[in-house]
């Protein structure tokens, strides 16, 4: 009787790890906010991702690498088969959902997470196990400042984009004759929107600054009053904002309602580039700048950037913005990795993605190019400043992208 | 005069503070349940006038009848359904259920309607205005306004009519209330009623210019929890000096040292009234 269930046992084994090797497939464990304050562009950035894969998987006739092709060709064609989890934004899941993608559904490579608060424990559960955590939304300097070995950052940071905006400012300020002394930061409370008051506490005096204030909430929060109110109190000319979507409203409707006016507000992130931004603000939306990773104007200038726009526009409604356009471009970044690894051992994905080296053009992002340094930041990585001008987003720098001249500066609320 | 406007802003905010506080204290005081997915009462309100916006054209001021009335059949299935269940289980269960609804309604919410922040652009309270320097905002001066005629109807329905007086009775004791002919099983579903309603008139007054999303009630129940607590539980006076006091207390502190501390004032004045008066202001011992 045991040996029947001996030999049953084997037979077993032996059926299983033939159908594993059978199975040609790569996993890769995908977290997003599925749920809670930043859900809406969580979602749709898990689209991007999907099309992204979908692409990789499906045989398309876009000018992108592996979209002709089916499935990852040096792998035998192996599919790319995505497990998904919400983590809402909360730092302490995005652990758990490491732990569980790589123990139980032993994936090869991790991607997520939008927020850095959570990106930071879930890739350093990753680093533990030795598996690539690689993010294309997550934009605190910190993940990268950690050097660890298998974390890898293909999007611009807090410190590309704050150094973005005060270069941005400075051309202005000086192109529009019109002297920028005071600087206002206002932030979400987490590791993302700090890290952009971090950057501009060192980049202030350098770009001619004097006096900086700073001011933090907490994304989930009923008003902003007191926020606002001091605001107005130091009355800076700029206000740089780091905000998510319902706040980012509630902030901009408070400006208006206490007839604060910095002569230019601008925003990294998704939150100022959202339809429901425009929706909520009408012609009030006009004037904020947003530090953005994708634009129409980019369709231009990338050949691959249409025809990726209109596939996610059949699946997410709109045409693809900032954020899920990162993320697309995350994923080609992995499957070009799991092109070149010699095997799908987690060290061999690592050194792959260590070796990356993709031209601009052949991505939809503004990026020059995607190249990584020892800490796993892409150093080709820069973004665009688009202007709302009467309900519209325009791109207005770099020059080489720009389609419309910034207004500059904004005027009172009330002579709109 | 920037304090002035803080004080302004601060007992604006504290008004809605203090109405959804009070419909907190209402169902706590009748049957000694907190619940914790009053927020999302609110929330459910706030979609239902969005909806009956962008549906039928309604300006959000004009549904605020309507979300009183729904949800305060809302307020009596909820009862039924769930709460009336709970009346002698333990703290611990009740904490569980009504745990469990916020939970749910969030969920739902999220399911039918996604995360996007909607917003309802304009109605007749749009604008903004000034007087001798102070800034006012049109829809949330209304909602402030609002929220205080609400509020005085709920007063005035519990201390002036016999239905208000009963379901006082109910609230000092039960038993008595039964031996003296009271229904009490209708005086607790219409506390669920009374105090959905009132969150839902809350609801009706922020969707003219918050944005509305899954979350968007849980931002308004935690501070009034802290009102319901510093006003003394189950006392409606009480919640709602409590809602203004967090108002004022919150914008003024956040704006005299850093925004960053303004839920640490209201937490430490928790703390204070925790320690001196257990009962809070205006709560019976």
């Amino acid at each position: 009787m045991t040996r029947i269930v001996k030999l049953a046992a084997a037979a077993l084994a032996l059926a299983a790890s033939a159908a594993l090797a059978q199975t040609n497939e790569i996993r890769i464990g995908v977290m997003m906010p599925l749920s809670g304050p930043a859900a809406k562009s969580g979602q749709e950035t898990l689209e991007g991702v999907k099309l992204a894969y979908d692409i990789v998987n499906g045989s398309f006739d876009i000018p992108l690498p592996f979209a002709k092709t089916q499935g990852i060709p040096s792998k035998g064609g192996a599919k790319i088969r995505l497990i998904i989890e919400d983590h809402g934004g909360r730092p302490e899941r995005g652990s758990a959902i490491a732990e569980r993608m790589i123990t139980q559904d032993k994936v090869h490579i991790l991607q997520g997470a939008f927020h850095s608060a959570v990106a930071a424990p879930a890739s350093q559960v990753a680093e533990k196990y030795g598996i690539p955590f690689l993010t294309g939304t997550s934009e605190s300097p910190a993940l990268t400042e950690r050097g660890f070995k298998t974390f890898f950052s293909v999007t611009p940071t807090a410190n590309d984009i704050a150094r973005d905006f005060f270069t941005f400012l400075a051309e202005l300020s000086k192109e529009k004759g019109v002297p920028l002394k005071s600087l206002g930061v206002i932030h979400v409370n987490d590791n993302w929107g700090s890290s952009l008051a971090q950057a501009s506490e060192q980049l202030y005096k350098k770009y001619g600054f004097e006096k900086l204030s700073t001011i933090s909430y907490a994304a989930q929060v009923a008003d902003l009053r007191s926020e606002v109110l001091r605001l107005k109190a130091d009355n800076p000319d700029v206000l740089l904002q780091a905000s998510f979507d319902a706040d980012a409203i509630l902030a901009m409707r408070s400006y208006q309602a206490l007839a604060f006016t910095p002569k230019a507000i601008l925003a990294m992130g998704a939150s100022f580039a959202t339809p429901d931004f425009i929706k909520a603000m009408g012609k009030n939306a006009d004037y904020a700048f947003s530090h953005t990773k994708f634009d129409a104007a980019l369709i231009q200038k990338r050949k691959a950037a249409a025809q990726v726009s209109k596939l996610f526009e059949e699946r997410a409604g709109r045409p693809i913005w900032d954020a899920p356009a990162r993320a697309f471009t995350a994923a080609l970044v992995i499957a070009d990795a799991l092109q070149r690894a010699k095997t799908l051992a987690p060290e061999d994905i690592v050194q792959a993605l260590r070796e990356t080296n993709i031209a601009g053009a052949d991505t939809i992002s503004p990026y020059k190019g995607v190249r990584f340094n020892e800490k796993g930041q892409n150093v080709l990585a820069n973004g665009l400043i688009t202007q709302i001008q009467g309900g519209q987003h325009y791109a207005v720098w770099p020059q080489d992208i720009a389609v419309k001249e910034a207004l500059f500066p904004a005027p009172a609320w009330d002579k709109r | 005069m920037i304090y002035a406007q803080v004080l302004v802003d601060g007992l604006v905010v504290g008004l809605i503070f203090a109405l959804v506080a009070m419909g907190l204290s209402l169902i706590y005081g009748v049957m000694n349940i907190v619940n914790f997915a009053h927020g999302e009462f609110m929330m459910l309100a706030m979609y239902l006038c969005y909806f009956l916006w962008a549906g039928f054209g309604l300006d959000p001021l004009g549904s605020a009848p309507v979300a009183a009335a729904a949800m305060f059949a809302l307020g009596v299935v909820v009862y039924r359904l769930v709460a009336r269940h709970l009346l002698e289980s333990s703290m611990i269960a009740q904490m569980f259920a009504t745990f469990g609804m916020l939970i749910f309604f969030q969920a739902f919410a999220n399911f039918l309607w996604k995360a996007d922040a909607r917003t309802i652009p304009d109605n007749w309270s749009t604008g903004h205005f000034a007087i001798g320097g102070l800034f006012f905002n049109g829809p949330e001066l209304v909602a402030g306004l609002g929220a205080l005629a609400t509020a005085g109807a709920l007063f005035w329905f519990i201390n002036r009519t016999e239905t208000g007086l009963a379901l006082q009775a109910v609230a000092e004791d039960p038993q008595v209330a039964r031996l003296l002919g009271v229904n009490t099983d209708r005086m607790y579903a219409l506390a669920w009623g009374l105090s959905a309603a009132t969150v839902g008139v809350a609801g009706a007054l922020l969707s003219t210019y918050l944005a509305i999303y899954p979350l968007v009630g849980a931002n308004w129940a935690l501070p009034a929890f802290v009102a319901v607590a510093i006003g003394g539980f189950g006392s409606i006076t009480g919640a709602f000096w409590g809602g203004l006091v967090i108002g004022v207390v919150q914008t003024a502190g956040g704006f005299l040292t850093s925004p960053s501390y303004k839920l640490l004032f209201v937490y430490v004045l928790y703390l204070v009234v925790v320690f001196v008066r257990p009962h809070g202001l205006l709560g019976k011992r």
